[in-house]
C-alpha cells in the first residue's frame, strides 16, 4: 500500500480535497476549519513503502502500534493524533512533491519519515525552504545534521558518523590494516565510507584503503565486484551494502571465499530486515550493527516486543522499533510544545529528553541529533537464521560529533 | 593485474553476457518476425524470475535435488512464454500495422501493468531464491575460486545460441521465422498462417526472456524493478547486434558483458555511460547493427495523416480565454492548487514541445525526457556551480537543452522509423547515465537540492505568474510555429519525405531545426520545473518521463495543435487525483495508453475535432 | 546545346541491371517520351535524372552543369520538376497547401518561423491549381482526392518551381480518356509556350504518339530504339519486344 490512513474517517474529506484541487475550482475552501479540542492533530508521513518494503513496512507497523496506544490513552491534550502516510517514491523529486502535498494540501502540522539519505536531504531542504518541521526517520547520512543540517530538521537514529564510530571501536583491535570498502554509490554509502576512512585512520595505526567499490544502489554486479575486491588482497572489508545488493554480494562473496580469514565490518547487516532474507547464508563472523531483539531482556522492550507480536503476528525489525520510538518522541514533543506551531515544536524538540523502550535519549540542540545508540555484535548462523552474538549496546552520546565540529560544519 | 585475475574477470563478464544474451535474443527474434520492438520484454524477464523463485522453492520443498530445481526453471520459462503468447493474441495482433510509436507505447503499457501485477501478487519485498542444488560451491580456476553456477551460465549462452540455431535452420518453424525476418514477400508466397507463426514466435521470445529471468534466481533476488535494468541493456544488445539477428545479439552481449566486467576496473565510474555510448555510436555509424540488415520497408503513418484544423478567430479567442482564466486563477486557488497548476503548465509545454517532433515532424522521439532533464540540470548546475541567479539559470535551461538537442539531433535525423526511435532512447539513456554517474558535478543519485527561485519569485503566486508568462510565451510560439512556413513544410516533410525533397525541402534540416526548438522548449519546461520543486535527480531523465510526455501528447491528440496541452493538463491532474487513492496508478496509466492506441488514436482533442467536423458536415447536408 | 544531356547512365540493384549505358538528350521546348515494358528501367532512369537515385556510372548534365548524384534538392534548384509514378503528395495538406509548400521552398522561406503560412503565396497556388484543372478542389485535403487528381497536384507541384525540365512518370495513369488528352495537351502547351523540356513515360501509346516529338524505347535497362513517333511505330524490334507484349 502506498497510501495509508490511520484515521479512516478522513478519507472522504481528503478525497474531496483531492478532487477540489484536481478540478482546481474550489480547492482550499473546505479545509481550513479552526481547530477544536477533539480535532485530531494531523501529521504527515512519507516513506519508501514500495522500494524498501523490508524496512518501511515494519516501521509503519511500529509507529501505528505506538499511535494506537497513544490515542487509546487520550492522545495529546485530549486531541488524537492522525498520521497521513504516503509513498515517497524513493526519489528526491517524488519525495519533495509528496512532502509538499502533505503540507499544502493535507495541512499537516509537520512531516516525518523517509528512508534513503539523499531523499532525506532533499526533504530537509524543502522543510527549510518551507519553514516546516521535518523529523527524519531512517536517513543516516551525517550531512543531514551537519553540513546540510538546518533548524527545521531533526533525527532520532544514530547517524553514519556515530554508527561507523561504534563499528570502528569494535574492530580496531583486530589488527587489520589493509582495508577494502564497498558501499552503494549515493549519499548514505558515500558518507559512511568517508566517515570510515576518517575514523579508522584515527583509531587504527597503519590503516590504509587498498580497494574501493561503489556499485549503484540496487544495480550491483556482484561477481565482478567481489573479484575486484579479492584482487586487492585486503586484510579486512568495510561494507555498507544493504537489501538486494547485500544479498548478492554475500552470496558471491561466500562462494568465492572473499570473507575467509578476513575481518568484515558491516553497517546495518545485523538488523533483521537485512539479515533474515539471507537465511542460513548470513555471513558468520561479520562485525555488524543491528538489532538482537530476541535477546534484549529489559522489561519495557519486552513489553514492546510482546505487543508488536500480538498485533502483527510477526517478529519486530529494527524499523518496527524505530517507528515505535519515533511516535512516542512525537507525542512527547507535542505535549511539551503545547501547540502545533512550528517554532514551538522546534523549541520543544531542542533538548527534549525521552525514555524510549531501549533507554533514555536526548535530542541535542546543537545539531538536532538525538543520542540514540546502536547494538554492535558478531553474526552467526543459528537454526538456519542469522543471529547476533557477543553484542553490546553502545550509547550514542560518546560517538557524536563534538559541538565544535558541529559549529564548524553547520551553516545555520 | 595478474593473469588469473584477468581470466576470472573474463569469466564474470561472460556469465553476465550469457544472461544478457538469453534475454535479448528473445527480443531480437520477436522483432525479426513481428517488427515490433517489445518494450515489455524486461517485464517477461521479471515474470520469469518471480515464477522461478516461487516454483523452485515449492519444488525443492517437495523433493530436494537438481531435477526439482531445473524443472522449476523450465516450467517458469514455459509459463512466461504462455503469458507472452496471451499478450500477442490480445494486444500485439491488433497493432501490427499501427505506426511504430503506437507499438512502442502499447508494449510499454504492458510494462506498467506487469510491474503493478507483480507487486500485487508477490509483494514489494525482494525475494531471494534458493541456490541450485549441486552447484552451490566453487571451482578452482587459476588458483581462484569461481562459482560453479556461474560457470554453468557461461556455458548456457552458447548452448542457447546453438539450440536456436538448430531451431531456425533445421525446422519448418525456423525456416518461416527466417523468411519473415529477411524476406517478407517469400513469407507470403509460402502461404503460412501468419497468426500462428506470430503467436509461436512471441511465445518463443518471451519463454527465452522467462528463462533468462529464472536463471537469475540463484544469483540475485527477484525485485519489482529488475525489468527496467534488463530492458535497457537488452535494447543495447539487440541494437548493437542488429535487430533481428540472433548471432549478432550474442556477439553484442559478449561485448557488453566484457565491457562491464573490465569497465568497473578501468572506468569504475562510467560503466553505464560506456554502454549507452556504444549503442549510440553503433546506431549512428551502422544503424542496422553488427549483423543486421538495413530495413527496406519504411512504414507509413498514412492512417494518421489527417488535416490540421485551420486556425481561426474562434481558436484565438479560445486561447485568450484560457489565458485570462489562468491569470485570474490565483484569486481563487490555494497554495496547493497553484502548485498543481504550475506543474500542469510545465508539462503542457513539455508535451507540446514533444509534439512538434511527434505530431508535426513525424519524428518518433522516445527520449524526450533527455531535453527536459538536461534543461533542469542546466539550471540546477548554473545555480550550484556558477552561483547564477534564477533569471540566468532559467536562460541556461533552453540554451543548454537546445544545444544538446541540436548536437544529438544532427545524428538522429539521419535515421528513420524504429532505428530513429532507438537512437533517441539511447541518447536519453546516455544523458541519464551521465547525470547518474558523474557524481562530482551532478551529485549522481543524490541529485541536486536547494535550487530555489530568486527572492521576488519565491512566493508561490509570483512563481505562478512567472511560469504562466514563460510557458505562455513558449506555448504561443510553438502553436504559432505550426502555422508558419517552417511548420507547414515540416508537416509536408512528414507526409512525404520523397516529395518534400523533390521540391527542394531539406527534410533533415527541417527536422533538425524542429529538434533544436523542441529541445529548447522542453529545456525551458525543465528549468521551470526544477525551480518549482527546489531539487532535481536523474530519475527525471529516465524512460518513464519520456513515456509520460508521449502519453500526454497521445491523450490530447498528436495530430492536433493544442491537444498535447489538454492531454498534459488532464493527465497530470488525473495522476494527482488518482495517485493518492490507489496503489495501481501505473496500471491505470497503462490501460489508458492501450485504450488510446486501440480505440482513440486521435486522442481527446483529435476525436472531438473529428466529431465536430462530422457534425458540421451533417448539418451541411440536405 | 540541349537542355538535358544524359550520358551512359547505369544502375544495378544487386544482380538486376535496371539501367545500362542510357544516353539521350532533351531540348528545351521538346517533349520526349520514354517507353518500354514493365521493369524496363524507366522509373530508375527518371530517378537518376531527378536526383532520387545515385547512378553507378554516367552523368546527368542540365544546361551544361553536372548534377549527377547531387540529390533531388540540387536537381530541383537546377530547374527539374518531377512527378512520381506512385504519387507522392502531402496527404494532410490541402491542394493549395501542397502547392504553397513548393512555393515556400522556391522562395527559400523554409525556416521562416514567424509569417503566417495560410495566406503566403496563396494566390499563386490557386492560380497554379486552376491551371492544372483543380480550381474547385483548392481547399480540399489531397488525401481525399481521386487518383487522377493527385496526378494533377503532382504536376502543379512540379510546375511551382518554374522548372526548365519536367520529368513525368506516367502522368495520366488513373485518368479517364478525355482527361488524359486534356492533361497532355496542357503539358504540351506549357512545353511550347514556356520553352520547358519534358521527359515523360506513358503506357498509353495514343498519348505517346500524339504528343511526343521524340521517343526512346527502353528494354531491360538499355535503349534499343529512338526516333520520331513514326519511326518507332515502324521499328520491327520495338514491335517485337514492346508493342507485341503490350497489345
Ligand atoms: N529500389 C530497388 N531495389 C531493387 N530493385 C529495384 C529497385 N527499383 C527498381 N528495381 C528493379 O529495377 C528494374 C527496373 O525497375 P523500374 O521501376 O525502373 O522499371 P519501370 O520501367 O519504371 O517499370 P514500370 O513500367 O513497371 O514502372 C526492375 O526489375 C525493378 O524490379
Ligand atoms: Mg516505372
Amino acid at each position: 500500500m502506498t497510501n495509508n490512513r490511520v484515521t479512516a474517517s478522513s478519507i472522504t474529506r481528503r478525497t474531496f480535497a483531492a478532487l477540489a484541487a484536481g478540478v482546481g475550482l474550489v480547492a482550499g475552501l473546505g479545509l481550513g476549519q479552526p481547530a477544536h479540542a477533539a480535532d485530531p492533530i494531523r501529521i504527515g508521513e512519507l516513506n519508501s513503502y514500495s522500494r524498501f518494503a523490508a524496512f518501511t513496512v515494519p516501521y509503519r507497523q511500529g509507529f501505528e502500534l505506538a499511535l494506537e496506544e497513544i490515542n487509546a490513552a487520550g492522545g495529546v491534550d485530549g486531541r488524537p493524533l492522525e498520521v497521513i502516510s504516503r509513498d515517497d517514491g524513493a526519489t528526491t523529486g517524488d519525495a519533495v512533491r509528496v512532502a509538499e502535498e502533505l503540507v499544502s494540501r493535507d495541512k499537516v502540522a509537520f512531516i516525518f519519515g523517509t528512508f534513503l539519505s539523499n531523499v532525506g536531504l532533499a526533504v530537509a531542504d524543502f522543510a527549510n525552504q518551507n519553514k516546516t518541521l521535518f523529523i527524519a526517520a531512517e536517513p543516516l547520512t551525517d550531512a543531514l545534521t551537519m553540513a546540510k543540517g538546518n533548524r527545521y530538521t531533526f533525527r532520532l537514529r544514530a547517524n553514519t558518523w556515530m554508527q561507523v564510530g561504534m563499528l570502528v571501536d569494535a574492530v580496531k583491535e583486530s589488527g587489520a590494516k589493509r582495508w577494502a570498502i564497498v558501499a552503494p554509490n549515493y549519499e548514505y554509502g558515500q558518507s559512511s565510507a568517508e566517515n570510515f576512512k576518517q575514523l579508522a585512520a584515527a583509531a587504527i595505526p597503519g590503516f590504509e584503503v587498498v580497494a574501493e567499490q561503489y556499485p549503484a544502489l540496487g544495480k550491483i554486479d556482484a561477481g565482478a565486484t567481489v573479484s575486484a575486491l579479492e584482487q586487492a588482497r585486503p586484510d579486512a572489508i568495510f561494507n555498507v551494502l544493504f537489501g538486494g545488493d547485500l544479498a548478492q554480494f554475500v552470496r558471491e562473496g561466500n562462494t568465492r571465499g572473499l570473507f575467509e580469514g578476513r575481518t568484515v565490518a558491516s553497517l546495518l547487516t545485523g538488523e533483521p530486515e537485512w539479515m533474515l532474507p539471507l537465511k542460513d547464508e548470513a555471513p558468520e563472523g561479520w562485525i555488524v550493527t543491528g538489532y538482537p531483539w530476541e535477546q534484549i531482556e529489559d522489561a519495557p522492550h519486552k513489553a514492546f516486543v510482546d505487543a508488536y507480536q500480538a498485533k502483527y503476528s510477526d517478529t519486530p525489525r529494527l524499523g518496527s522499533l524505530l517507528g515505535y520510538q519515533l511516535m512516542y518522541m512525537i507525542r512527547d514533543m507535542l505535549a511539551k510544545a503545547g501547540s502545533t506551531d512550528t517554532e514551538a515544536m522546534i523549541a520543544a524538540l531542542e533538548g527534549l529528553q525521552i525514555d524510549t523502550v531501549a533507554g533514555p535519549v536526548a535530542m541535542r540542540a546543537a545539531d538536532n541529533q538525538a543520542t540514540m545508540g546502536a547494538w554492535v555484535g558478531k553474526l552467526t548462523v543459528h537454526e538456519g537464521k542469522g543471529r547476533m552474538v557477543d553484542w553490546k549496546y553502545y550509547d550514542g552520546g560518546p560517538f557524536m560529533h563534538t559541538e565544535d565540529a558541529v559549529k564548524a560544519a553547520r551553516q545555520d | 593485474m595478474d593473469l588469473s585475475f584477468l581470466l576470472i574477470q573474463t569469466l564474470n563478464g561472460l556469465a553476465s553476457a550469457s544472461a544478457l544474451f538469453i534475454a535479448a535474443c528473445g527480443l531480437t527474434i520477436i522483432f525479426g518476425v513481428t517488427r515490433i520492438v517489445n518494450f515489455a520484454h524486461g517485464a517477461f524477464y521479471m515474470i520469469g524470475a518471480y515464477l522461478g523463485v516461487t516454483l523452485a522453492v515449492r519444488f525443492l520443498d517437495f523433493s530436494y535435488g537438481a531435477p526439482s530445481f531445473w524443472a522449476a526453471i523450465v516450467l517458469a520459462a514455459v509459463l512466461t512464454g504462455l503469458l507472452g503468447a496471451a499478450m500477442e493474441m490480445l494486444l500485439l495482433r491488433r497493432i501490427y500495422r499501427a505506426p511504430e510509436l503506437f507499438q512502442l507505447l502499447a508494449t510499454f503499457a504492458v510494462v506498467l501493468i506487469v510491474e503493478d501485477a507483480v507487486i500485487w501478487l508477490f509483494g514489494a519485498q525482494d525475494i531471494l531464491g534458493p541456490r541450485a542444488p549441486g552447484l552451490k560451491g566453487a571451482v578452482m580456476i587459476a588458483g581462484e575460486r569461481f562459482p560453479a553456477y556461474e560457470l554453468l551460465l557461461v556455458a548456457a549462452g552458447p548452448a542457447v545460441l546453438a539450440a536456436i540455431w538448430l531451431l531456425l535452420n533445421r525446422t519448418r518453424f525456423g525456416i518461416l521465422v527466417r523468411a519473415a525476418t529477411h524476406d517478407r514477400q517469400m513469407l507470403a508466397a509460402l502461404g503460412v498462417n501468419q497468426a500462428v507463426l506470430f503467436t509461436a514466435t512471441v511465445f518463443l521470445g518471451c519463454a527465452l526472456a522467462g528463462l533468462a529471468g529464472a536463471l537469475q534466481v540463484p544469483k540475485q533476488p527477484a525485485t519489482p524493478h529488475m525489468d527496467v535494468n534488463i530492458i535497457a541493456e537488452a535494447f543495447v544488445v539487440t541494437v548493437i547486434g542488429g535487430m533481428g539477428s540472433v548471432t549478432g545479439a550474442f556477439l553484442a552481449a559478449v561485448l557488453i558483458g566484457l565491457l562491464q566486467a573490465f569497465g568497473i576496473l578501468v572506468f569504475p565510474k562510467i560503466t553505464l555511460v560506456l554502454v549507452f555510448l556504444v549503442m549510440a555510436v553503433v546506431l549512428v555509424v551502422r544503424p542496422w547493427g553488427l549483423l543486421g540488415t538495413p530495413e527496406p520497408e519504411i512504414r507509413g503513418e498514412a492512417a494518421l495523416l489527417v488535416p490540421l484544423r485551420r486556425w481561426d478567430r474562434k481558436a484565438t479567442i479560445g486561447v485568450a480565454v484560457v489565458f485570462t482564466l489562468l491569470a485570474l486563477y490565483p484569486l481563487v486557488a490555494d497554495a496547493f492548487a497553484l502548485k498543481l497548476a504550475i506543474e500542469a503548465m510545465v508539462f503542457a509545454l513539455f508535451a507540446l514541445s514533444l509534439n512538434l517532433l511527434l505530431g508535426h515532424g513525424g519524428v518518433i522521439s522516445f527520449g524526450h525526457a533527455a531535453w527536459f532533464g538536461l534543461g533542469a540540470y542546466a539550471s540546477a548546475l548554473a545555480v550550484r556551480h556558477l552561483g547564477a541567479p534564477m533569471e540566468l539559470a532559467l536562460l541556461a535551461a533552453p540554451l543548454g537543452a537546445g544545444l544538446c538537442a541540436l548536437a544529438a539531433g544532427w545524428f538522429i535525423v539521419r535515421l528513420s522509423g524504429v532505428y530513429l526511435a532507438m537512437l533517441t532512447l539511447a541518447v536519453a539513456q546516455l544523458a541519464y547515465a551521465v547525470t547518474f554517474q558523474w557524481v562530482e558535478v551532478t551529485g549522481g543519485d543524490n541529485g541536486l537540492i536547494g535550487i530555489w527561485p530568486s527572492q521576488w519569485a519565491s512566493d508561490r503566486i509570483a512563481y505562478y505568474y512567472l511560469t504562466l508568462a514563460l510557458t505562455g510565451i513558449a506555448v504561443a510560439f510553438l502553436i504559432r510555429l505550426v502555422f508558419t512556413p517552417f511548420g507547414h513544410t515540416l508537416r509536408a516533410a512528414r507526409d512525404s519525405a520523397l516529395r518534400a525533397e523533390a521540391i527542394g525541402i531539406d527534410v533533415r534540416r527541417q527536422r533538425l531545426a524542429a529538434f533544436a526548438i523542441a529541445g529548447s522548449a522542453a529545456g525551458l519546461a525543465g528549468g521551470l520545473y526544477v525551480f518549482s520543486k527546489g531539487n532535481i535527480d536523474p530519475s527525471v531523465l529516465s524512460i518513464p518521463t519520456s513515456v509520460d510526455a508521449l502519453a500526454m501528447a497521445l491523450l490530447g491528440g498528436i495530430r492536433t495543435v493544442t491537444g498535447p496541452v489538454v492531454g498534459a493538463a488532464g493527465l497530470h491532474l488525473l495522476k494527482d487525483f488518482v495517485m493518492p487513492l490507489t496503489d495501481y496508478w501505473r496500471t491505470l496509466l497503462g490501460l489508458t495508453i492501450i485504450a488510446l492506441v486501440l480505440l482513440f488514436p486521435g486522442g481527446i482533442v483529435g476525436t472531438l475535432v473529428d466529431f465536430l467536423r462530422r457534425r458540421g458536415a451533417g448539418e451541411g447536408a440536405p | 546545346m540541349s537542355l538535358l544531356a544524359v550520358n551512359g547512365l547505369s544502375k544495378s540493384f544487386g544482380g538486376v541491371k535496371a539501367a545500362r549505358d542510357v544516353t539521350f538528350d532533351v531540348a528545351a521546348g521538346q517533349l520526349v517520351a520514354m517507353i518500354g515494358p514493365n521493369g524496363a528501367g524507366k522509373s530508375t532512369t527518371f530517378s537518376m535524372v531527378g536526383g532520387q537515385l545515385k547512378p553507378d556510372s554516367g552523368e546527368v548534365i542540365l544546361d551544361g552543369r553536372r548534377i549527377t548524384g547531387a540529390g533531388p534538392r540540387r536537381a530541383w534548384r537546377a530547374g527539374i520538376g518531377r512527378t512520381f509514378q506512385v504519387t507522392a503528395t502531402f496527404a494532410s495538406l490541402t491542394v493549395a497547401g501542397n502547392i504553397q509548400s513548393a512555393l515556400m521552398s522556391a522562395h527559400r522561406r523554409l525556416l521562416d518561423p514567424l509569417t503566417w503560412a495560410g495566406p503566403l503565396y496563396r494566390d499563386e497556388a490557386v492560380a497554379l491549381a486552376a491551371r492544372v484543372g483543380l480550381a474547385d478542389e483548392v481547399d480540399r485535403p489531397v488525401g481525399e482526392l481521386a487518383y487522377g487528381d493527385l496526378k494533377r497536384v503532382e504536376l502543379a507541384l512540379a510546375l511551382a518551381g518554374t522548372p526548365r525540365l519536367l520529368l513525368m512518370d506516367e502522368p495520366t495513369a488513373g485518368m479517364a480518356a478525355h482527361e488524359r488528352v486534356e492533361l497532355m495537351a496542357l503539358v504540351a502547351d506549357i512545353a511550347r509556350s514556356e520553352n520547358v523540356g519534358v521527359l515523360f513515360t506513358e503506357h498509353d501509346m495514343e498519348s505517346v504518339f500524339a504528343h511526343a516529338d521524340h521517343v526512346l524505347v527502353l528494354h531491360q535497362g538499355a535503349i534499343i530504339a529512338r526516333g520520331t513517333p513514326g519511326e518507332i511505330r515502324a521499328d520491327a524490334r520495338v514491335r517485337a519486344v514492346y508493342l507485341g507484349t503490350a497489345a
